[in-house]
């Protein structure tokens, strides 16, 4: 009886090293295809702010607990091919437009680390479906847009955009030239608070 | 262990909060003085075989990743500005036109994906990690190949070029716009 435990011990380890060499010998190609150009635009803005974040996203999701590390890469600029323009005779007025904010994920090095997730419902740590990661960001993107306007990034973007644009316009008009900011707090101050 | 680190911190805060938290580990916020007149896109495409005992997965996915071509307006000098005031015309040299990555996409989008067996969808790091070679890939692609840089700063300099010579045409004055060399001190890629 115990020799029959030992042999079905032995066939029992031999064959999981065997399962174990077979699958860890498994085949892996990845393969990355040449970057394709896919759109292009052109634009005028004024970009007076750029910046760089790297933050700890975590939410709770459909049940899951998810946690994860990004770095964003973002700019506040300012759309200048279409200002409203006053031209007197001595002063031009120029009304500066609302802020355009973009935030898109960095291409530094590891610029995207999903660290954890726990499934609620069971309390274990399990991994979590990738599309739920996609909202996690896209509400940290979120959040980081709200911060730049709590923190008073965009005002000082508006600042600095409106000096920017007074500079350039007076090279071009050679004339006085006054900008006039109508929200100085942001254009879209109301949505973030 | 970076990763067991990784881990204890991920814990460490699941446990300590559920609520949405957003602060930052580091922050960078520059001011600059950026002219934008054009973005681009490029697609990266890639695809994952994995094939061992206990099935095959087969996946692929796209994401696109944003550069930008702009002038340093700090760069601009009056005398940058010749006015004829007989001939109502201007010459106008501007900064050179630079270009650089902005960033990507949040989202991998799933192209295709066969999974066979008891092999399951790929994870988030496992997604992670692809699109971090697909990162890597393009950023020496773009270096390599002067093409993507070359083809958005052509159309930023027709766009620059259209945008002075109406402004200054709206003021009466005929303009012929120039741009100033790129120097190897004004390329500011970030590769």
């Amino acid at each position: 009886m115990r020799i029959k435990s030992i042999i079905l011990l032995a066939v029992i380890i031999v064959a999981g090293i065997g399962v174990y060499l077979f699958s860890s010998n498994s085949k892996s190609n990845v393969l990355i295809g040449k970057g394709q150009i896919s759109k292009v635009e052109t634009m005028v803005q004024l970009c007076t702010i750029d910046f760089l974040n790297e933050v700890p996203v975590k939410d709770t999701i459909d049940n899951w607990e998810l946690f994860g590390i990004q770095k964003q890469r973002g700019s506040v600029s300012f759309d200048i091919e279409n200002l409203k323009v006053e031209s007197g005779n001595d002063t031009v007025i120029i009304e500066l437009p609302a802020e355009i904010i973009e935030i898109n994920e960095s291409t530094d090095d590891n610029s995207w680390q999903p660290v954890d997730s726990k499934d609620l419902r069971t309390l274990r740590i399990a991994k979590a479906p990738a599309e739920l990661y996609t909202r996690l960001k896209q509400k940290s993107i979120e959040n980081s847009k709200a911060q730049l306007y709590q923190n008073g990034v965009v005002a000082r973007a508006r600042k600095e955009g409106a000096q920017s644009l007074q500079a350039l316009m007076e090279k071009v008009y050679r004339k006085p030239v006054k900008v006039v900011d109508p929200t100085p707090e942001g254009a879209h101050c109301d949505e973030y608070q | 262990m970076k990763h067991l680190t990784f881990c204890a911190l991920g814990l460490l805060l699941l446990c300590s909060c559920s609520n949405n938290d957003n602060t930052g580990l580091y922050q960078e916020i520059k001011s600059v003085d950026k002219m934008v007149f054009a973005s681009m896109a490029i697609t990266k495409t890639v695809l994952n075989d994995q094939e061992n005992l206990f099935g095959r997965r087969y996946a692929a996915y796209s994401y696109d990743t944003y550069m930008r071509a702009y002038i340093d307006l700090s760069s601009l000098q009056m005398d940058d500005l010749q006015f004829d005031d007989n001939d109502k015309t201007v010459r106008v040299t501007l900064p050179p036109v630079v270009a650089e990555l902005t960033g990507r996409d949040i989202e991998m989008r799933e192209v295709y994906k066969n999974t066979t067996g008891l092999r399951g969808d790929l994870d988030e790091k496992e997604i992670a990690q692809l699109q971090e070679q697909a990162n890597s890939d393009l950023k020496k692609e773009i270096e390599e190949n002067p093409m993507f840089k070359a083809h958005l700063t052509d159309v930023a300099k027709r766009k620059a070029r259209k945008y002075f010579e109406s402004i200054f045409e709206s003021n009466g004055y005929t303009a012929s716009i120039d741009f100033k060399d790129n120097t190897p001190n004004n390329d500011n890629d970030e590769n």
